[in-house]
């Protein structure tokens, strides 16, 4: 999952990016409102993360701007401001969710889990491929009713090939889908993750879930098998 | 409905109309019952005084008449408000009225002697129909004044209504306007009347207290969005830490953290400072040399930093003697020149001129200086010029409106004024009037307007209201 996060407060977008790292996701940032709208079109997210108060363009005129071009990602507003009007304005200009600074971290991640879901209802919260469980919402995944402790990268990897199950998804795909722009050291790092991956979920259960397809491509079967 | 607050108390009407009317009835009874009784008065006394004159002169046509010996019967015919009583002779007249009177014109009672004996006349006014119209007069004047009384009462009322009614709907649209509907304004008429001008009052009232309000809340909003701002990094970075313990640096944390803390308990801090100026709470004063004053205050706070002095020696004759709180003005210096630093490419200069009723301090950087048009917004509350907030310079946007609080309150001002020839940069000019230090010992500061009028008016800087 690719998210971009635009907010002039430094401090609070290495944060968030760490954070979110940490949670499997693809986090981007930018510091002002005409970088995010040039990232944003540059790129396709998943979600959008925007503080309103910001110089030069705030918050509203960058979803407005974004929403009149026809970008239709799912945009989770940050702001200090808790006013009635401004949450309304805010949700009028276009945006998805409103969220209001001082948050909790734990409801940032609940709130961008939510939005990614109802963007693209085939992702499910909780999704079953034979005795393989896979849980968006508490990053947790099973096999046969065991917990298999995963990374964040790792959940993240094998969360996107369970987005398409026996469909080839190519590494530049999961590269894309997982790791952020700053941070893409080529395709053999998406190997490096499915071999971790078939070491955890597959080989201890004597499963091979996770087929190589030639062309540089994954498979997850949807039996689990 | 009766509103709250205006209710009835006992039986006195509680509007001014009400009352006024009352009043003014009361007030033309008395004088009518007054009047009233006066011409009773003089027209009972009138109508007495000629019943006697009438009687008096009978008497004498009775006098004359049995003197002439005409009979009793011609006398009580021709003198009928006389009283004639015949004591015959030789026969005791009992009581002082048998004594032999003197004719006197207005005794009222005569005696004759006759030859059948001696008769005593007295004069008998006819006073029953004076009374009778006294009595009549008496119930006109009450139906008078009565209708005259029920007439005026009316009147009164009715041109009451006419005059209170444009006060009445003051007071109606007045009542309209609630906090949430500050912009609204009260209609004034056309004319130049009592009432146009109250309502015109009200307006300018209502023009102040929009003012006030709007300024609080920009100043709420922003104060809550300065304070939101460090607790959001404080509280994701905590929240992270917990979520991540094996990836985290945790001395880093602390030290990150607390440094947040201090940034937040610096916004408070300015912020408390800021609501006290405001509060016009007076500021302890005590006579202070400037010169020596923001000697010392470079001298302690900024030992090993860039910033120079300029400043001539006191002249004792031309006193550089200032009336003001040490640490406000002390904290109204540093900002300014912690302003200066922030923005400065090599050094700050502190200028003190002594003029011959102010000091004058600028404070000049050689950084890339204000533009003109925001010279007077930098002394809005929470405005930076610059990303500042993204470097962490940017301090909590409070100190030069601090600063010129401080100077106001002191009865002085605070401008940003173009670079001097040659040079580029802020410059920041405080002037604050010199005082008597004998004459003003031990008084108290007010912090006076917290607005004042920029010298010129600058185009396009109309700072957040």
């Amino acid at each position: 999952m690719r998210v971009l996060v635009i907010d002039d407060d430094a401090r609070l977008v290495a944060l968030l990016q760490r954070g979110l790292r940490a949670e499997g996701y693809a986090v981007d940032a930018a510091h002002d409102g005409l970088e995010g709208i040039e990232r944003a079109a540059a790129e396709a997210y998943d979600v959008i993360i925007l503080d309103v108060m910001m110089p030069r363009m705030n918050g509203y005129q960058v979803c407005a701007h974004l929403r009149s071009t026809g970008d239709r990602t799912p945009i989770l507003m940050l702001s200090a401001k808790d006013g009635d009007y401004d949450q309304a304005e805010g949700l009028e200009t276009g945006a998805d969710d409103y969220l209001i600074k001082p948050f909790s971290f734990v409801v940032l991640g609940a709130r961008l889990l939510a939005l990614l879901r109802r963007s693209r209802p085939e992702v499910r919260a909780v999704q079953h491929l034979g005795d393989l469980e896979i849980d968006r919402a508490a990053r947790r995944c099973r096999r046969a009713g065991t917990e298999v402790p995963l990374t964040g990268r790792e959940f993240a990897v094998l969360a996107c090939l369970a987005e398409r199950p026996d469909t080839a998804v190519h590494k530049t795909a999961v590269l894309d889908a997982v790791w952020d722009s700053a941070d893409r050291r080529g395709a053999n790092l998406v190997e490096v993750y499915v071999s971790a991956l078939r070491r955890k979920i597959d080989r201890p259960f004597g499963r091979a879930s996770i087929e190589t397809v030639a062309g540089g491509s994954y498979r997850l079967r949807s039996d689990g098998a | 409905m009766p509103e709250p607050g205006r209710r009835r108390t006992g039986l006195l009407p509680r509007t001014v109309r009400g009352r006024t009317t009352a009043a003014l009835v009361f007030l033309t009874m008395v004088a009518v019952t007054v009047s009233a009784a006066v011409l009773l008065f003089f027209v009972h006394a009138g109508l007495a005084g000629s019943a006697r004159q009438a009687a008096d002169r009978q008497l004498r046509v009775a006098e004359r008449e049995l003197r002439q010996g005409a009979s009793v019967e011609t006398v009580r015919h021709d003198a009928p408000d006389v009283s004639l009583s015949l004591v015959p002779e030789g026969q005791v007249v009992p009581g002082p009225s048998a004594r032999p009177t003197p004719a006197g014109p207005n005794s009222g009672r005569v005696t004759v002697r006759t030859d059948t004996g001696v008769y005593t006349i007295e004069a008998d006014p006819r006073l029953t129909s004076t009374r009778t119209v006294i009595g009549s007069i008496a119930w006109a004047l009450v139906l008078a004044a009565v209708l005259q009384l029920v007439f005026m009462a009316g009147l009164i009322w009715y041109a009451l209504g006419r005059v209170l009614r444009p006060v009445e709907s003051l007071r109606t649209e007045f009542a309209k306007i609630t906090a949430g509907r500050l912009d609204h304004r009260v209609p004034v008429r056309s004319s130049d009347d009592e009432v146009a001008l109250l309502a015109a009052t009200m307006n300018t009232g209502l023009d102040q207290l929009q003012r006030a309000v709007n300024r609080l809340e920009t100043f709420t909003s922003d104060a809550s969005h300065e304070l939101r701002g460090p607790l959001t990094t404080l509280r994701a970075r905590l929240e992270i830490a917990r979520m991540l313990p094996e990836q985290t640096d945790w001395p880093d944390i602390v030290d990150e953290s607390l440094a947040d803390v201090t940034r937040l308990e610096e916004i408070v801090h300015d912020l408390l400072f800021l609501a006290r100026l405001d509060a016009h709470q007076p500021l302890k004063g005590e006579p202070i040399p400037f010169t020596e004053f923001v000697r010392d205050v470079i001298g302690d706070l900024y030992a090993d930093q860039p910033v120079s002095l300029i400043a001539a020696a006191p002249v004792p004759d031309r006193p550089d003697t200032v009336f003001g709180g040490p640490s406000s003005l002390t904290r109204a210096l540093k900002n300014l020149i912690d302003n200066g630093l922030a923005h400065a490419a090599g050094d700050v200069q502190v200028e003190v001129l002594v003029g011959d009723d102010q000091v004058v301090v600028e404070v000049r950087d050689d950084g890339p200086g204000i533009p003109e048009e925001a010279r007077e917004r930098v002394f809005d509350r929470f405005v930076r010029l610059d990303d500042a907030r993204t470097a962490r310079s940017g301090g909590s946007g409070l100190g030069l409106a601090i600063a010129r609080d401080v100077c106001v309150a002191h009865g002085g001002s605070l401008f940003a004024r173009e670079p001097l020839p040659g040079r580029t940069g802020a410059r920041l000019v405080l002037a604050l009037p010199t005082a008597d230090p004998v004459s003003r010992t031990g008084q108290e500061i007010i912090a006076g307007q917290d607005e004042q009028a920029p010298p010129q008016q600058s185009g396009g800087a109309t700072g957040n209201r």
